[in-house]
């Protein structure tokens, strides 16, 4: 399980972990023993939990292997047992990495590490690209990341900026994939003199993030049987300004390659 | 049928007409399912894989805890 890899991470930020599914206390003792799950998994057999949290997924018939499984979906609690994070997908198959539920859990306000990744050709930014999970499955949901560097003394602008283009990241379509709303860090106030004007902008270096999902419908999956790795392309806007002047506006090419791994559907062995 | 009669026919059939629709175009909001952030979840109590059985309060950790609903570990 995804989890697994990622728990000495969350153990070292003070959270308890636990999967919850409707399998019998044996299958999910055999799951563990295979795969080497050190976490609880727990029981629900007959969907007890997963109604009285309100999530039974009703749209499967009584009496198929479907019926009683839950909207599948993250809670993060705080040490009272409240809800302060939640994680939930419109499509059965996908999921939230565990790596872009830390990246969200951490918002933006964390400083990012910039310095990580594929470094691009840009005017007056140093600009880096990355990703949350290398490898990622059929309805996995991860975040692409771009890390801008602003030049010396130079600025750009962030969205909603009336008379400057303000930085955007644009994917090209690509039905293999579907594009959430990109997420940007606070901006700070930018005050120019000369024209006695306030802006929102960005100084200091920061992190876009741009979520994804692969596409786990049938079509797309069996586009992907076969694929090893998958490239994703779009184009970086911005306009650069330093104390004095503004630069012309730009539009970067940007590009990721992850790798694929199939979606996991093996039966528990018995 | 008198005109009234024949209005409030046709205002009842549209309004059923409307529930229908709407009940037939009910799109799932995963959004809206379950406990929402500043709500506490209910607690619970469950065997883990090793017949041990454990409570909410027992999973949670300093800072608190991730609970992940799955479909099945075996499909």
């Amino acid at each position: 399980m995804e989890l697994q890899g990622h728990l000495d991470e969350l153990k070292r930020r003070g959270l308890g972990v636990a999967a919850l599914t409707y399998d019998p206390v044996d299958t999910l003792a055999a799951f563990s023993a295979q795969r080497g799950v050190t976490f609880p998994l727990l029981s629900d057999k007959g969907s007890e939990i997963i109604k009285r949290y309100g999530i039974l997924n009703e749209t499967t018939k009584p009496g198929t292997r479907a019926y009683g499984i839950p909207h599948p979906g993250i809670f993060v609690l705080n040490p009272r047992g409240e809800v302060v994070a939640r994680f939930f997908e419109e499509e059965y198959q996908d999921r939230f990495t565990m790596a872009t539920v830390l990246l969200h859990l951490d918002g933006m306000s964390r400083p990012a590490n910039t310095s990580k990744g594929t470094q691009l050709r840009a005017a007056h930014l140093d600009v880096r690209l990355s990703s949350t999970d290398a490898t990622v499955a059929p309805g996995n949901r991860f975040s692409l990341l771009v890390g801008v560097t602003p030049g010396r003394r130079i600025h750009v602008y962030a969205p909603g900026s009336q008379g400057y283009i303000p930085i955007s990241i644009k994917l090209d379509a690509n039905p293999l994939l579907k594009v959430q709303a990109p997420r940007f860090p606070p901006s700070e106030e930018y005050y120019f003199a000369p024209l006695n004007e306030r802006v929102q902008v960005f100084q200091k270096p920061f992190t876009i993030a741009q979520d994804v999902t692969i596409n786990a419908s049938r079509e797309a999956q069996d586009a992907l049987k076969g694929m090893t790795e998958l490239r994703i392309t779009g184009t970086l806007e911005y306009q650069a300004c330093d104390d004095k002047i503004c630069f012309k506006p730009e539009s970067i090419p940007v590009a990721w390659t992850v790798k694929l791994k199939p979606l996991d559907r093996e039966p528990v062995k018995r | 049928m008198n005109t009234r009669l024949s209005l409030v026919l046709a205002f009842v059939l549209l309004a059923a007409s409307l529930t229908g629709l709407s009940a037939q175009s009910g799109t799932f909001d995963p959004q809206k399912i379950g406990p929402q952030v500043g709500q506490r979840v209910p607690d619970f109590s469950a065997p883990d894989q090793k017949g041990e059985t454990r409570t909410l309060q027992s999973l949670l950790g300093p800072n608190g805890a991730i609970v992940l609903f799955n479909r099945s570990v075996d499909w």
